[in-house]
């Protein structure tokens, strides 16, 4: 695998242009295929929302989209995810640039079982050559970022283990932040958090988009409707429909959609 | 592994030949000794420590209050941790004295004389023999057999569970019809894994079995197991042909012990499949 | 008919009962017989005074040397590869030939008898080198060690939740970075409690000795000559008939038991502490 000669460009792209551009995505695990001919813009600085019922394929998609599923030998992915120009998918593609610039936060908080500061630190020694004092900045700015740095800053170097769940699924994002990624994905990052801590993160992703390309998927409409301005409805693997939130949950098009946004079927 | 065992196969290859020689020569069925006595021991052993492990482990996750769990599981796993000659010593010096006083003159005095379980406690009661080197086996697997049993118990989903209580079964009705039979294989797996041990346990039977090549049909007599036979006699084998002999013995029970420990790693994966867990 | 079911109930309470009453008491039968015969020898001639012929007094200082240095040897030599097995079976178990070859060895290894791991270390070890030494003693207790490392390793690693990995992925950062600086911290209390475990077990093994390192009467501080070791002597000093050397015996027991049992004390404990 050769590694690009330079780094995927982190930053924006003019704006309404889309910053990521999927395009004839076709999942497979195994035999059984998951997502079918998806075709799919993600535009810049704003929130993407993907929502359908459970089984649809839209964690599937995100996972395309870092290549996480590289880890598992019976899953591939075909056709093209265009990324500033640059088609991932393409085996020549490196992994570690993609993922440098394309940041996850998963479900279920996971911490890992260091203290505070190595957590967000974690991947920062690998990518840059940093002082002492840049990295403790890094870091801080991380936190901040992630609307955590006045509750943590008094212990750093205690465990991340020790957090609340609203905690530590907001330290999973300040550790994402932390190499300064230009798209972030979302899966479900807050179906396991309480009521108070699901506010917190919303208002953080309001926050975030400014800076970020954002896409979440998300079992909640309720939320979709909330934090997105783009809304991509999947059923069975196929992109069902895509517009502007307001739009999708007023004035469907495609019936499906209707059915789903009205309950018809969860 | 393959490398020593072919090794093993090339002595064994003239050994088995000539051991079947020997043994003829020196004793009426050399080799037959150690097998009965390996597979007589084990099977008693079983015997002892199945019931003893499946009451064990339903007192660790029904019967006792839980700031007592704890402690008495520990205590449990420090038995298994015992070295075996520990076990052996004691049995030697504490135990086999025990039953020759005590257990052994009565078994002789009550059920020698009954028609044809007489012939099973015949004999001088010595403390040494068949049945001694059992009971210590017995007690040696017992740890190994209930940690198993108490996960399992410990693992049936406690709907099924409630869902009996709720019907007012008693709490044996819940082991015996709820409990063992969804954990049926992997009892059955703890079971092969307590005879894989005692099959090729050597140091807690070489004390007690006596190292004696004949074959009786007594318990209380001496005998002799593979493992303990070997460990006896192998550092006065002087002859290429009693060395080769005895590793022809040692790759016999190698086999039969691999054999009934991978079919017990079987049913207890199985087990760890039913209940979902990834692996 | 309700009667019948509650006598089966208190039968079975009755039983389970005496079930652990029973097994509680072989233990402390075991554990008492030990102490009070060994505390009878106990004094500090057992470390300073070697292995005495018989009719003479003595210690135990060559077989406490003896089998302190094999089972270090062993253990320095044991741990890293079981580690290292571990982690393979753990992370590629799933997708690699070679992967299940490494577990079904591991598995003929756990499973042999320690007796037959004894005669196949005299078969290539000591027979080529024409004498029973120390080394052949330290690789056969290895070979015990080392499949309870592996399996314990990869069994702690597997514990570890995916989602911890994919986390650590999706960072962008290198596999073998994940391994050690994530997986491990994450699984260290579990490999930690192997090891030990696997130390207490090859320190009370006797059998493989026999066939390997064998009992060296005198001070012996090379490993390429029989080495003497505490559960080889307690065997030989048990099995004669010398009263001295039996006494020798039950102070040799109970140090060795007295280890044994405290290492797994506090391992066991130290666990329980840990997940709570």
């Amino acid at each position: 695998m050769m590694p690009l000669v330079e780094p995927l460009n982190c930053e924006a792209p003019p704006s309404g242009t889309a910053k990521i551009d999927i395009r004839g995505l076709d999942f497979f695990y195994g035999k059984t295929q998951a997502l079918k001919a998806v075709d799919l813009a993600m535009p810049a600085h704003a929130v993407t929302a993907i929502i359908g019922p459970s089984g649809c394929g839209k964690s599937t998609l995100l996972r395309a989209i870092n290549r996480i599923y590289d880890l598992y030998p019976n899953q591939r992915a075909t056709g093209q995810i265009v990324i500033d120009g640059k088609n991932v998918l393409s085996s020549s593609y490196s992994l570690s640039d993609l993922r440098r610039c394309v940041g996850m936060v998963f479900q279920k908080p996971t911490p890992f079982a260091t203290t505070i500061r190595k957590n967000v630190a974690f991947a920062l020694s690998y990518y840059d050559r940093l002082t002492k004092a840049e990295l403790a900045d890094r870091v801080e700015d991380a936190l901040r970022q992630a609307a955590l740095w006045d509750e943590v800053k008094d212990k750093l170097e205690t465990s991340a283990l020790a957090l609340s769940g609203g905690q530590q699924q907001r330290l999973c994002i300040a550790r994402t932040l932390a190499v300064q990624p230009g798209i972030i994905l979302l899966d479900e990052p807050t179906s396991a958090l309480d009521p108070i801590s699901t506010a917190k993160i919303e208002e953080l992703i309001h926050e975030l988009k400014r800076r970020f390309t954002i896409v979440i998927v998300t079992h909640n409409m309720q939320q979709a409707a909330r934090v997105s301005q783009r809304t991509a409805f999947f059923h069975l693997g196929d992109l069902v429909e895509v517009g502007d939130t307001a739009q999708i949950f007023t004035n469907p098009q495609v019936q499906r959609t209707q059915d789903y946004i009205t309950g018809r079927y969860g | 592994m393959a490398w020593g065992g072919r090794l093993a196969f090339e002595t064994f290859g003239w050994g088995f030949i000539s051991s079947r020689e020997w043994d003829a020569v020196s004793g009426s069925f050399g080799a037959l000794v150690p097998i009965y006595g390996t597979i007589v021991t084990s099977l008693l052993a079983l015997l002892i420590a199945v019931p003893v492990s499946l009451g064990i482990a339903l007192f660790l996750t029904d019967i006792a209050p839980r700031w007592l769990r704890g402690p008495i599981g520990i205590a449990i796993e420090l038995l298994a941790a015992i070295p075996s000659i520990i076990y052996g010593m004691w049995g030697l010096f504490e135990f086999a004295p025990f039953m020759a006083s005590r257990v052994e003159p009565w078994l002789n005095d009550h059920l020698g004389p009954l028609p044809v379980v007489g012939a099973l406690f015949s004999g001088p009661p010595i403390g040494i023999g068949l049945l001694t080197g059992s009971i210590v086996l017995g007690i040696m697997i017992i740890p190994f057999i209930a940690a198993v049993a108490r996960d399992v118990f410990n693992a049936v989903p406690p709907t099924l569970k409630e869902a009996a209580v709720a019907l007012g079964s008693t709490r044996w009705e819940i082991l015996s019809r709820v409990t063992l039979p969804y954990a049926r294989s992997a009892i059955i797996g703890a079971v092969f894994l307590g005879l894989g041990r005692a099959l090729g346990e050597t140091m807690a039977v070489t004390f007690v079995l006596g190292n004696a090549h004949d074959l009786s049909a007594s318990l209380l007599m001496p005998s002799n197991s593979i493992a303990a036979a070997i460990a006896n006699e192998f550092t006065e084998a002087d002859t290429e042909l009693y060395r080769s002999s005895l590793i022809a013995l040692a790759f016999i029970l190698f086999i039969v012990t691999f054999l009934v420990l991978t079919a017990a790693r079987l049913m207890l994966a199985r087990i760890g499949s039913v209940h979902g867990q990834p692996h | 008919m309700r009667a019948r079911r509650r006598l089966a109930d208190v039968l079975a309470w009755l039983f389970a009962t005496a079930a652990t009453l029973f097994g509680l008491n072989w233990l402390a039968w075991i554990l008492w017989t030990t102490i009070s015969r060994g505390v009878a020898a106990l004094s500090p001639v057992l470390v300073t005074q070697m292995t005495p012929p018989p009719g003479q007094s003595g210690g135990l200082a060559n077989a406490f040397y003896g089998s302190a240095v094999m089972v270090l040897l062993a253990l320095l030599v044991g741990t890293p590869v079981g580690i290292a097995a571990g982690t393979y079976l753990a992370e590629h178990g799933r997708h690699s030939r070679l992967a299940a070859v490494v577990g079904f060895i591991n598995d003929i290894l756990l499973s042999a008898p320690s007796i037959v791991i004894g005669l196949f270390v005299y078969e290539i070890v000591v027979r080529p080198m024409g004498h029973f030494s120390g080394i052949a003693g330290a690789i056969a207790l290895a070979m015990i060690l080392l499949p309870i490392v592996t399996r314990t390793t990869a069994e702690a690693l597997r514990l570890v939740p995916n989602q911890m990995r994919e986390a650590a992925f999706a960072l962008g950062v290198p596999a073998w970075k994940v391994t050690a600086q994530i997986l491990y911290k994450a699984a260290i209390s579990g490999i930690v409690t192997g090891v030990l475990l696997a130390l207490a077990r090859i320190a009370g093994e006797t059998a493989p000795l026999l066939f390997t390192a064998l009992n060296n009467q005198f001070w012996s501080a090379s490993v390429t000559q029989p080495l003497a070791n505490v559960p080889v002597v307690i065997f030989q000093y048990a099995m004669s008939p010398y009263d001295e050397w039996h006494a020798l015996a039950w102070a040799g027991a109970l140090v060795l038991t007295a280890f044994v049992l405290g290492l797994n004390l506090i391992v066991r404990l130290a666990a329980r502490r840990a997940s709570r």
